[in-house]
């Protein structure tokens, strides 16, 4: 055990102790932090269009209740509406959520509220809800009707008193961090940090085995406690990466900065087993690799795999319950970054935390048995000079 | 103390590195593994060193029937450091897988970088020390934490004849403290040197493994030296016996079971002057040569 944290320091130590490199770490931050702060009052024009509100219910009296108060409450200087009140009918749906999250893909509809009997459930596009929840807010309390089960729904499940919108629908920089920025942070912090602890290692590993430092190592320890120790070590050089990124973030975004906004614990096992997946597939591969050529390119290869999520995320921010999105978050190579998203939007069911989640782990434990086969064998074949 | 290969054999798919080595390593004294380049020298290391297993044999310590790691200290061929991390971190590093603590690491460190006249570049990163200075940086952590079985590749290497010397001088030492110690090296000309006993290699195969002395003892009887003024062809003719080496005018000549000494000292004298006549004293070299022709 002491020598799989002598390892796991002597990484940490590797990396934090060059100036250049704790400069990057600062610095970058800092500078999306600008990107961010002050390149983000155009946003605001984007969303100054009216947004289309479905209605469904099993019973007819809360769209009729909608209907007699003739939606008047917000407006545009054209004049125009700023919210379209959609009736998609009079429908009963067994499966609730892929009807609703059908009807959103193909008809364009923003916003779907759906009410059965007493109960309300609230369909949106994901990265635009607040504005939503402000409007049934407004709606609720400008209309006659008692609604108080709508209003508890709203407070319980979504953060409303936060929001800092200005006129009509417009969404304020706050917003922007908080809405859009937010949701994309995790997922590309995540991406980043195994692209990057990766990449360190498959190359320091590289260079360990070329000038044959690897005989020393495994001359003073076991190569199990060698492998523990890396992965260690790749997890707490993360861990200071991510403290130091949030330190900054929090420093200059003040109180509008969250990494986790929503269920922190389950975002970071996500997190967690994703990087400890990735991880062990570097590892494991940096045992087929004997030059630093080698590693480059196996590294850039591995690198593109992670691409894959990103790639998918606006269709996973717009359509959380589809079926690409569903098979994003059960394969455990686009799950954690897919998952990370849908945890942020509050767009995951306990059913698909736990599966996605056990196929992580599942997936995790073998490879982690396969990458400690492969890394061994790798070291049967040390270089000779 | 005793460090027993006990019938290693190793291949790497059809290639076969290392064929039956047996021998022994004697406490105290410095024994030499060697042969040229492809003999098997590094493999048989790493076997020791418990980096690869055998696919047969085993290695017994006459004290604990498997050694520890810590009690290991081994410097490879290549200067095996970290080289963007300073002298003392790398240091320190390699003392503390060994078992050491930081405080203890850091006490032994100073004493050792003196000795080898280090101290100036304790805080100097490795990349800008010189090869000899990184040499005698990877000899200090192989020894830091005081192993009882101590294993060289090629220790020599980038260091200055006054290293070199120094070098040798605590190799001296910590034989004469009781440890084993076995330094690889192809350089055969440069093991006579150091050497008590030698276990020379060929292609994966042991050709010897005998104490200096002995081996030296072996060949020498089966040697001549002597010097005079007969011409290279007298040697030729002569049933028995072959020139190995030829110096102006003394020869060095390798005799077998059919040479007759008085014979041939009295058809040399009748014909020749003879200067002298003396029983060879047998580099390590040309013991590898000769042990390579009986093989």
């Amino acid at each position: 055990m002491k020598n799989i944290l002598n390892i796991a320091l002597w990484e940490l130590k590797q990396k934090f102790s060059k100036r250049a490199y704790l400069y990057v770490t600062v610095i970058t931050p800092l500078i999306l932090i600008f990107l961010v702060k002050f390149t983000t009052g155009g946003v605001s024009e984007r969303s100054v269009s009216p947004v289309t509100l479905g209605l469904i219910n099993t019973e007819s009296s809360f769209i009729n209740s909608f209907r007699s108060l003739s939606f008047n409450f917000g407006t545009y200087n054209n004049p125009q509406p700023d919210i379209i009140p959609v009736n998609l009918g009079n429908v009963s749906v067994s499966n609730k959520i892929s009807f609703i999250d059908s009807i959103m893909g193909k008809s364009g509809v923003d916003y779907i509220l759906f009410k059965d009997e007493n109960s309300y459930e609230l369909i949106s596009r994901y990265f635009r809800r607040p504005s939503l929840i402000s409007k049934i807010e407004m709606f609720t309390s400008l209309a006659s009707v008692n609604e108080n089960s709508l209003i508890n729904f709203s407070g319980n499940k979504i953060r409303i008193s936060t929001l800092d919108l200005n006129t009509g629908s417009e969404y304020s920089t706050v917003d922007f961090i908080k809405n859009t920025v937010t949701i994309y942070l995790l997922p590309i912090i995540f991406i980043f940090v195994v692209v990057f602890a990766g990449n360190s290692f498959i190359r320091g590993f590289a260079q360990e085995r070329q000038g044959r430092i690897i005989e020393i190592l495994l001359s003073s320890c076991s190569r199990n406690q060698l492998f523990y120790g890396k992965i260690l070590g790749l997890l707490l050089v993360t861990v200071v990466h991510i403290f130091i990124w949030w330190a900054v973030a929090k420093l200059f975004l003040e109180n509008n900065f969250s990494l986790l906004t929503t269920s922190p614990a389950l975002g970071g096992l996500f997190f967690t087993l994703g990087f400890l997946l990735y991880t062990a597939l570097f590892i494991g591969l940096s045992g087929l690799i004997t030059t630093e050529n080698e590693a480059q390119h196996i590294s850039s290869n591995l690198s593109l795999l992670l691409v894959v999520p990103l790639v998918f995320s606006t269709h996973v921010i717009a359509s959380p319950q589809s079926l690409l999105s569903q098979i994003l978050s059960y394969f455990p190579l686009t799950s954690p970054p897919v998952m990370l998203i849908k945890i942020q939007l509050e767009a995951v069911s306990i059913n698909e935390l736990i599966i996605s989640g056990a196929i992580l782990l599942v997936s995790c434990l073998v490879l982690i048995k396969l990458a400690v086969k492969y890394f061994n064998n790798g070291l049967e074949n040390l270089p000779n000079t | 103390m005793l460090l027993s290969v006990n019938n290693i054999s190793k291949s790497f798919g059809s290639k076969k590195a290392l064929v039956n080595i047996t021998f022994s390593a004697l406490s105290g004294k410095i024994t030499g593994l060697l042969g040229p380049n492809g003999a098997g020298k590094t493999t048989l290391i790493r076997i020791i060193l418990g980096i690869i297993p055998p696919d047969s044999g085993n290695i017994t310590n006459s004290d604990i029937k498997t050694f520890r790691r810590y009690e290991l200290g081994y410097v490879p061929e290549e200067h095996a450091l970290y080289e963007k991390s300073k002298v003392f971190d790398n240091l320190i590093y390699f003392a503390e897988l060994k078992g050491l603590s930081k405080q203890e690491a850091s006490l032994r460190v100073l004493p050792w970088l003196e000795k080898l006249e280090l101290t100036e570049y304790k805080n100097s990163y490795i990349e800008t020390l010189s090869k000899g200075n990184r040499q005698k940086v990877q000899l200090i952590a192989s020894l830091l934490h005081d192993p009882r079985i101590i294993i060289w590749d090629e220790p020599f290497s980038g260091l200055d004849p006054l290293a070199r010397e120094k070098v040798i001088k605590i190799m001296r030492e910590e034989a004469e403290r009781g440890k084993i110690f076995i330094v690889s090296t192809h350089q055969l000309d440069s093991a006579d040197n150091f050497c008590d006993s030698i276990v020379l290699l060929h292609k994966g195969k042991l050709l010897l493994s005998d104490s200096l002395e002995n081996a030296g003892k072996m060949l020498n009887d089966n040697y001549l030296e002597v010097s005079t003024d007969a011409p290279p062809q007298f040697f030729v003719e002569f049933s028995g016996c072959k020139i190995i080496s030829q110096n102006v005018d003394s020869y060095k000549i390798a005799i077998d079971s059919t040479f007759d000494k008085k014979k041939f000292i009295a058809e040399l004298n009748r014909n020749y002057d003879i200067k002298n006549i003396a029983t060879g004293k047998s580099t390590i070299k040309e013991i590898f040569f000769h042990s390579l022709e009986l093989s």
